[in-house]
C-alpha cells in the first residue's frame, strides 16, 4: 500500500492545500521522535510480536503434527508422538488430566464411603460427659441437704 | 474489506509508510517480520495521533502498546492488507475508551472535590516546536513550528469522529471504506465528517495558513 493524499471532487484547491500542509507538517512532527521515545515504541513492538509467538505455539502439538526437529529432544514430544495425544483442540488437550483427577476423587469418596463413621470415640465422650452430670447432681444435692439440715433437725421452740 | 485503494493521481506518496508486506503473505501466513514492518510504519504516526487526541504522552504510548498487542493477538492471520484499518480502529477504540475514563474520572473528581480537569494537556507537548529541521532557514523553520502548533491546536478543536476521520483520510492515507471500517461507521458517515473537518479547519486556521 502506499501512502497518497486523497481529496474528493468537491475539494477546492485551498482546501486541497490546506490538507497537504497538514499532512506535510504531520508527517515531519511524526518523523521526528525523541531516542527515548524511539526506544520505547521499538520495546513495544517487539514485545506484542512476542506476545504472538508465545503462548500461541504449542510445541508439544506443533511437533506431533508438523513433525518439525525442533522439539525432538522434549520428552513431552516423544511420549505424544508414541501416544498420539494432544492432536484435539485446545479444549481436549487436558483430558488425561482431568481424567486422573476425577478418578482419585472418585477413590477417596469410596475409601471414605467404605471406612464408614469411627463407632468408639463418639460414645466415650458421651459417656465422660454423663459421668460429669452425674457429679456435679451430686454436689448439688449435698449443697441443698447442708441448707435444710440445720432447719430440719432444729428443735420446735 | 480487501485491499485499501487510494484514489489515484491525486498525491504525491508519502514519505514513509507501510510497504513492505510480502504480497504473497496478505493471504495469512504472515511471517513476525510482515507484522513487525507494519508495526514499524504505522508506529510514529499512530502515538502523534494518539498524542493530538489526548494530549499525553506517556497515555498516548500506552495506548499505541495496548493496539499493537490487540492488533498481534487478534489479527495477526488476518489479511495484511487489512491490517492498517484494523489497527487504526483498535487505537481509535483506545482513544474513545480512555475519553470515556477520563470523563468518570472527571465526574468522580468534581464529586469528591477536585478541580482537576483529567484530560488536560500535560508537559510533554514539546513535540509542537520540535519540526525537525529540513534544510529551511529560520524563518521557514520558525513558520512551521507556528504552523504545526496552529494545527494540532485546531485539530484538538474537532469533535472526536471528524478529528479521527480527518487525520486517517488526510495524514494516514486510508480511502474511504477503509476509513469506515476502521471508524466502524457507514462511508456516507466518513464523507460527512471529513468534509466538516476540513471546513472547520479552514475556518479556524484561516485562509493564509500556513
Amino acid at each position: 500500500m502506499t501512502h497518497q493524499r486523497l481529496e474528493s471532487a468537491s475539494e477546492t484547491p485551498q482546501e486541497a492545500a490546506l490538507c497537504q500542509a497538514a499532512r506535510r507538517l504531520l508527517e515531519q512532527a511524526a518523523h521526528d521522535l525523541d531516542p527515548e521515545i524511539e526506544q520505547r515504541l521499538r520495546a513495544m513492538r517487539l514485545h506484542a510480536l512476542a506476545r504472538r509467538s508465545g503462548p500461541r505455539v504449542n510445541p508439544v502439538r506443533h511437533s506431533r503434527m508438523s513433525g518439525t526437529t525442533s522439539t525432538e529432544n522434549n520428552w513431552a514430544a516423544k511420549v505424544n508422538a508414541r501416544l498420539g495425544l494432544f492432536m484435539q483442540p485446545g479444549w481436549q488437550v487436558a483430558w488425561p488430566g482431568a481424567a486422573f483427577a476425577s478418578l482419585a476423587v472418585a477413590l477417596l469418596a469410596v475409601n471414605i464411603w467404605l471406612a464408614g463413621p469411627p463407632a468408639e470415640a463418639p460414645q466415650q465422650a458421651l459417656a465422660e460427659e454423663e459421668l460429669e452430670i452425674l457429679e456435679d447432681l451430686e454436689f448439688y444435692a449435698w449443697l441443698e441437704w447442708q441448707h435444710w439440715q440445720p432447719l430440719i433437725s432444729a428443735p420446735a421452740s | 474489506m480487501r485491499g485499501l485503494v487510494v484514489t489515484p493521481g491525486l498525491g504525491e506518496p508519502a514519505s514513509e509508510g507501510f510497504t513492505s508486506v510480502n504480497p504473497e503473505a496478505s493471504a495469512g501466513a504472515h511471517t513476525a517480520t510482515d507484522l513487525d514492518a507494519f508495526l514499524q510504519g504505522v508506529e510514529r504516526r499512530a502515538l502523534r495521533m494518539a498524542q493530538i487526541a489526548t494530549g499525553h504522552r506517556d497515555e498516548a504510548l500506552d495506548l499505541v502498546q495496548d493496539a499493537m498487542l490487540r492488533l498481534v493477538e487478534h489479527y495477526a492471520e488476518a489479511d495484511a492488507r487489512d491490517w492498517p484499518a484494523l489497527f487504526f480502529r483498535i487505537l481509535g477504540n483506545a482513544i474513545h475508551d480512555w475519553r470515556r475514563r477520563g470523563r468518570v474520572r472527571q465526574r468522580f473528581g468534581l464529586w469528591l472535590g477536585g478541580n482537576q480537569p483529567v484530560s488536560a494537556v500535560d508537559a510533554n507537548e514539546d513535540w509542537l516546536s520540535t519540526v525537525p529541521d529540513a534544510g529551511q532557514g529560520p524563518l521557514e523553520l520558525l513558520r512551521d513550528r507556528q504552523a504545526l502548533q496552529a494545527l494540532v491546536t485546531a485539530l484538538r478543536t474537532l469533535p472526536e469522529r471528524q478529528q479521527q476521520c480527518f487525520l486517517l483520510r488526510a495524514w494516514e492515507g486510508l480511502d474511504v471504506s477503509a476509513t469506515a471500517l476502521a471508524m466502524g461507521v457507514s462511508e456516507g458517515s466518513v464523507k460527512t465528517h471529513y468534509f466538516r473537518a476540513v471546513q472547520r479547519l479552514k475556518s479556524a486556521l484561516g485562509g493564509h495558513w500556513p
